[in-house]
């Protein structure tokens, strides 16, 4: 059924857009038209997206810039599937959101999604290895954990090798700096092999030179695994290395930006 | 799998828990303790009464003239009513113990008081197979005839048989035959401590009794012309013999004499005033009774130990089940305690909720680990009070006898309640059903809090600091 729906949706995808004029025939792997979310502040109503639209290829990292409270995260978490849109439609590698319950919302987001947080959002109680582990032990019930649990104990511990943080591995995260537990993180969101990462501000609470570590490793994982990422940042740095940037204003997107208006925006946030 | 993992780390990084573990723990035990003392205690009031009552019994109320003679009714109940295996004949009289009293409010001449008691005359040969008096006895001069002593066939007196209870409560020996005081506190009381002796020495001091004399007095009813007139007496037994049916209460009012002995001094003109009987089974007892009363219903009121002391018996009862109900109010505060806590906890990892959401898990997951959260606490507490309790009630005695050696605290005083000791009986079904009864309560405690995590909205959570 979710192979139908793939190719249906690759038949549905609107012509001459403007990602659909630049970005080659990869496939679609995320689509969002239509995207509004407003809150209620104050009992005043803060329209934070007003009709977002948005396609994501596979192995594509697009770089959502813009400033400080434009509602970089909100369009994250509704596009992560953590938040429900007020109006629109978000297809996810050829599933609508809008047919699934929470529960099946659930189980998709700890299977094919990946979530990077800018404060890293451990679990402090658990050790770098276990807080690794945790998407693995979410997907499985306790019978299938038992035939599941080596292979996923050697994948969190591969992946903790891939952050180069095997010596840590039972540290708990206030024992780990901020470039630690941002890369324990990382590996925690590609412990199930997840299609698609969401990166919200990576390097927003690293120095310099950690941002640039997390950032190598990011576009590492790209380039050696096409793992497709969606970053959003109000780093121009970062989002200079992405394939492609869009910006977020004033609740809409606008695409098509060069680097230099991504240094402006950049400065000015 | 997550949510067991998860609920035991929040179990065991917060010390908060420890608390709610120590709340139910407190539940348990104190139940548990009190369930089996309760227990103990109906069991062996069930065992002490019975042991000195007899089964069954069989109280006249037809005249003297009338009354069937008592090797007649034993074969008719022997002949006509199955599983009747002996009987035994009891006449009692009414006494006054006299003693020596420091206070003067009861006093007759020279300080001397009275106590009331029952004397109960029997015949030893068939009391010993219908009661287990037989097995109470602590000192007699002849086992064969506890009511033989030489000094009472010499002076023609009689003899009794008197308990320890009532020799340590009326300080029996204290004076020797020159009418020196010899032990402060009587013999059967330590002379520097003045607590009761145990043991060999008990028995050493019982068996020093024997021969010592015990002073009663009684009345007589007599109908002279058919007048009825009453007069008093009074006579010096000798104690052929020293027993313990381990109820204190009962054990300080009664004596036993031979059953002629009795009718003599009371002038009863009845043979017997009390038919005990004994059944193979006592589980028939109340059909035999229904039997008994179809056949001897004309001439005797019939019942068995336990219609004798029903108000006994239900006032155990009712103390034990408002006990248990007062007390469940622990657990019950338990349960508070975990909903407090565990309310707590969700608004402290309110974050990694969010977190855990984030990460896939669906709102019933989260429920869980909750769940789990209190169900553990629950379990924890409920067996580390299985653990307490199961040492308590084993060292119940020992708990009673340092809070009266530190604090002078008398926690079971026997004239209150009947032992020495405090009885314990260990019932695992009551043991298990408190402790269930406790994991529900932990459970249903947690179920709120866990609602409360489910319902948190993630990406809130996420952003809650």
């Amino acid at each position: 059924m979710q192979d139908d729906m793939q190719d249906g949706m690759q038949d549905g995808v609107p012509e001459g857009g403007a990602a659909a004029a630049v970005v080659d025939n990869r496939k679609l792997l995320l689509h969002a038209t239509g995207l509004h979310k407003s809150y209620k502040v104050g009992g005043e109503k803060l329209e934070v997206l007003r009709g977002v639209d948005m396609q994501v290829r596979e192995g594509e990292i697009l770089a959502i810039l813009g400033k400080s409270g434009c509602g970089k995260s909100t369009l994250l978490h509704v596009l992560g599937w953590l938040d429900k849109p007020d109006q629109g439609r978000i297809m996810f590698d050829g599933v609508d959101r809008s047919t699934l319950n929470a529960q099946e919302r659930a189980r998709l987001r700890n299977q094919v999604m990946g979530f990077v947080f800018q404060f890293y959002h451990l679990l402090p109680e658990l050790t770098a290895f276990e807080n690794v582990l945790m998407p693995s032990m979410i997907q499985y019930g306790p019978m299938a954990w038992r035939q599941e649990k080596k292979h996923a104990t050697e994948r969190a511990r591969a992946l903790l090798d891939l952050v180069s943080l095997t010596p840590r591995a039972k540290h708990r995260p206030r024992q780990l700096s901020g470039g630690e537990r941002q890369r324990v993180a990382i590996a925690r969101a590609l412990q199930n092999e997840p299609r698609f990462l969401f990166c919200d501000e990576p390097t927003g609470n690293l120095d310099g030179k950690t941002a640039e570590d997390v950032r190598d490793l990011l576009w590492g994982l790209n380039e050696e695994q096409n793992q497709t990422m969606v970053i959003v940042t109000h780093d121009a740095k970062l989002a200079s290395h992405a394939h492609r940037v869009v910006h977020l204003e004033r609740g809409r997107i606008v695409e098509g930006k060069d680097l230099d208006l991504v240094e402006e925006v950049a400065l000015d946030s | 799998m997550y949510r067991l993992f998860l609920a035991l780390r929040y179990l065991r990084s917060r010390l908060v828990n420890l608390i709610s573990i120590g709340g139910v723990m407190a539940g348990v035990a104190v139940l548990i303790v009190v369930v089996s003392i309760m227990d103990g205690f109906q069991a062996r009031v069930k065992r002490t009464v019975r042991g000195s009552l007899s089964h069954i019994i069989l109280t006249p109320t037809v005249g003297a003239d009338k009354l069937p003679a008592f090797t007649v009714l034993e074969q008719g109940l022997k002949r006509d009513i199955g599983a009747v295996e002996a009987a035994a004949p009891q006449v009692h009289l009414p006494v006054f113990h006299e003693y020596r009293s420091r206070k003067r409010t009861v006093v007759a001449m020279d300080g001397m008081a009275l106590h009331q008691m029952l004397a109960i005359g029997i015949d030893w040969q068939r009391e010993r197979v219908v009661t287990e008096l037989e097995s109470y006895l602590l000192a007699v001069f002849d086992p064969k005839d506890p009511f033989f002593h030489p000094t009472a066939v010499e002076f023609e007196k009689t003899t009794c048989l008197v308990s320890r209870t009532f020799a340590e409560n009326f300080g029996l020996g204290t004076r020797g035959a020159d009418g020196e005081v010899v032990h402060p506190y009587g013999a059967m009381r330590d002379d520097v401590t003045g607590e009761p002796l145990r043991g060999d020495a008990m028995r050493a001091a019982a068996t020093s009794l024997i021969g010592q004399e015990v002073r009663i007095v009684y009345g007589v009813q007599k109908s002279e012309g058919g007048e009825r007139r009453f007069s008093t007496n009074s006579k010096n037994l000798i104690i052929s013999g020293v027993y313990d049916a381990h109820d204190a209460v009962e054990d300080n009012t009664r004596m036993y004499l031979g059953i002629g002995a009795v009718r003599e001094m009371g002038d009863v003109a009845h043979e017997y005033l009390q038919a005990n009987v004994r059944l193979s089974d006592y589980e028939q007892a109340d059909s035999i009774k229904k039997t008994m009363i179809g056949v001897f219903g004309d001439k005797f009121v019939v019942e068995t130990w336990e219609d004798q002391k029903a108000n006994f018996l239900r006032a155990v009862n009712q103390e034990k089940v408002l006990l248990v109900i007062v007390l469940s109010f622990i657990v019950l505060l338990g349960g508070f305690i975990i909903l407090a806590t565990l309310t707590l906890t969700v608004v402290e990892k309110t974050r990694d909720i969010g977190i855990v959401a984030a990460l896939g898990a669906g709102r019933s997951g989260i429920l869980s680990i909750f769940l789990w959260n209190g169900l553990l606490i629950g379990i924890l507490g409920s067996l580390s009070g299985l653990a307490l309790g199961a040492w308590f009630t084993a060292n119940v005695d020992g708990v009673k006898d340092f809070l009266k050696s530190a604090f002078g605290i008398d926690i079971f005083p026997p004239n209150i309640y009947h032992f020495r000791s405090i009885p314990t009986v260990w019932d695992w079904p009551s043991v298990l059903m408190i402790m269930g009864g406790s994991v529900i309560v932990a459970f249903v405690a947690g179920l709120l809090p866990a609602l409360r995590a489910s319902r948190l909205d993630p990406i809130a959570a996420l952003r809650y600091e």
